[in-house]
């Protein structure tokens, strides 16, 4: 009977000893909190403006090495507790743990890189825009350049919004057109400041000009000069300058004019070859000029030799001082437009034979000393 | 004592059999992936980015219990924690998309509002433009000014666009932008008719 006890004591014993040991669990795994935490981490403190693609890639990444840690913990579930161990379920939440402390690095340094690189592109294109103003306040710049510059500014201050609000991709964006385009309109000016300011071109113009102030002078008679560049055009008479009047050109202003459609108005000495009045213009009234002379027909012939001017074209003709201008913007077909009270005024001064100057601009440059009025056309030549 | 056993035994069968029953909440999962998506399409993501980085995270840890539960014992398996967790997920989710809603319609009204700004701008500008007196002294500077209202004017129809195309945030930037240059340009009129004014005061003196 006691040894029946004994044994069974004994029995028990070791069945109790064996059950501690097999329930008592050697390592316990890391909590829920712990578990989840790369992710959660990752998420809550991503930059603010993190582009989405970016975020859900490194979210993915993230998210299937913490998924691969709580499964190694959910499996060790399976085994006697003395046996479960998380030794591996550790070392995936760790690589866990490291992607996402690289992600948030990496989407930290790609942030930065971008709010530098916006705060670089919005300080060039700030930059471009400036220039192209102060080249394009130089040269007098079209409706359609100055249309194009203040929508740039526009833009330029949408890619500040941008920056302001982390969007730094979109300020890039808009920085870089505000870029090229201040960039093609300052190009456009410069073109156009360095055609104004050639030397050679500008020599020509004020010898044509000098001439016939000189001719007035001597004629005793009404000479026309037409600055393209300051869109006005200069009455002279008796070698003295009696008036201004601002002008509306051509479409094409700047360039001389080569052929027929150009839009642009011809530089060079001529003479109104008719009067025309109310009755035969629609332009109110009209001074028509004896273009194209034999200058505009030798550059006209050279240019098509050189293959610059297409067959078919012509050179064209019916280049008027006319009516209906004063609207301070370029939109004729090469003529010069003046207001009709001015035509009116005008038309007690001209008669057929008027000389008429058209020059690209005057005065060119600084220090420059056309003969613009009476005293400096008295002492030309 | 020994009619009891078998009660206990039939007893421990059902409660191992509920307990190996126990299934992963495909359906309610479904539903969070459902409510997290109509959150999106409510552009969350532009206009409840919190609240739908919250309801995201929810189903993304709710999925992670399911497939951890999955990996245990069938017996031992237990969904309740993901159901709370997909429960949080659609009621975040739901948060996302009323938030995105009423923020999109703030956002909304924000840009017409900064239309109707610009547009007064504009006219205001364009009013001082017509007023402005044209002598040989102005009229390039207005003409020149004119150019630049044209300009201004010409980008309200990316404006509307904008706005026709939900795009609020950047249509409330590009209408404050067209503000401040309408503005710009009305005081530049007021500066060019005042130094009008004064040279022809001085001419008069003379």
């Amino acid at each position: 009977m006691v040894r029946r006890h004994r044994r069974a004591s004994l029995i028990l014993g070791v069945a109790l000893v064996l059950s501690a040991v097999l329930l008592i669990p050697r390592d316990k795994p890391p909590t829920p909190e712990v578990l989840r935490s790369p992710l959660r981490r990752l998420v809550q403190e991503a930059p603010p403006g993190t582009p989405r693609a970016v975020l859900d890639e490194r979210v993915s990444g993230v998210s299937h090495l913490q998924r691969q840690a709580i499964i190694a913990v959910a499996r060790q579930s399976r085994r006697p507790p003395l046996l479960r161990g998380y030794t591996g379920a550790r070392r995936l939440l760790a690589t866990a743990d490291a992607a996402a402390d690289e992600a948030l690095e990496a989407m930290a340094t790609v942030q930065a890189a971008a709010r530098q690189e916006a705060l670089t592109r919005i300080t060039q294109a700030q930059e471009a825009l400036l220039n192209a103003r102060v080249v394009g306040a130089r040269v007098h710049l079209q409706a359609a350049a100055r249309q194009a510059l203040i929508q740039q500014e526009i833009t330029l201050e949408e890619a500040q919004r941008n920056l302001t609000r982390g969007d730094y991709q979109a300020a890039i964006h808009k920085a870089g057109q505000v870029l090229s385009g201040s960039r093609s309109e300052q190009e456009n000016a410069a073109r156009t400041l360095a055609r104004l300011q050639d030397r050679t071109t500008v020599a020509l113009w004020r010898r044509w000009v000098d001439q016939t102030v000189a001719w007035s002078r001597r004629q005793s008679s009404t000479a026309l000069v037409v600055d393209k560049a300051g869109h006005r055009l200069l009455l002279y008479d008796s070698g003295r300058l009696l008036t201004t009047f601002d002008i509306d050109l051509g479409l094409n202003p700047i360039p001389d004019k080569l052929h027929e459609g150009d839009k642009a108005t011809p530089e060079g000495r001529y003479r109104i070859s008719q009067v025309r009045d109310g009755g035969d213009t629609i332009y109110h009234r009209a001074f028509l000029l004896n273009y194209p002379n034999d200058e505009d027909w030798a550059r006209f012939k050279k240019a098509r030799e050189e293959g610059r001017i297409a067959p078919g074209i012509q050179i064209g003709g019916l280049i008027e001082i006319h009516g209906y201008g004063g609207r301070g913007d370029d939109w004729t077909n090469g003529c010069m437009a003046l207001t009709n009270p001015e035509m009116d005024f005008l038309d007690g001064w001209v008669k057929e034979g008027t000389p008429v100057t058209i020059v690209g601009a005057l005065p060119m440059a600084p220090g420059d000393t056309l003969a613009v009025d009476a005293t400096s056309a008295g002492s030309s030549h | 004592m020994r009619k009891r056993i078998p009660l206990l035994a039939a007893l421990a069968a059902v409660l191992v059999l509920t307990a190996a029953c126990a299934e992963p909440p495909e359906e309610t999962a479904q539903q969070a992936e459902q409510d997290l998506q109509a959150a999106r399409d409510a552009d969350a993501a532009t206009y409840a980015a919190e609240e739908l980085r919250d309801a995201r995270l929810a189903l993304e840890e709710a999925q992670q219990e399911i497939q951890a539960q999955n990996e245990r014992f069938a017996i031992m398996r237990d969904y309740e924690e993901a159901e709370k967790k997909l429960a949080g997920s659609m009621e975040k989710a739901h948060l996302a998309r009323e938030t995105a809603v009423e923020n999109k319609e703030a956002a909304r009204m924000a840009a017409v509002a900064g239309l109707e700004l610009a547009r007064q701008a504009i006219e205001e500008a364009t009013t001082a433009l017509a007023d402005a007196p044209r002598g040989k002294g102005t009229r390039a500077d207005i003409s020149a000014l004119t150019a630049d209202l044209d300009g201004v004017r010409a980008e309200v129809p990316a404006l509307e666009s904008q706005i026709e195309d939900e795009g609020y945030f950047a249509a409330r930037d590009k209408a404050a932008a067209m503000a401040e240059s309408a503005l710009a340009i009305a005081e530049e009129i007021k500066a060019a008719v005042e130094i009008e004014a004064r040279i022809l005061a001085k001419r008069r003196n003379r």
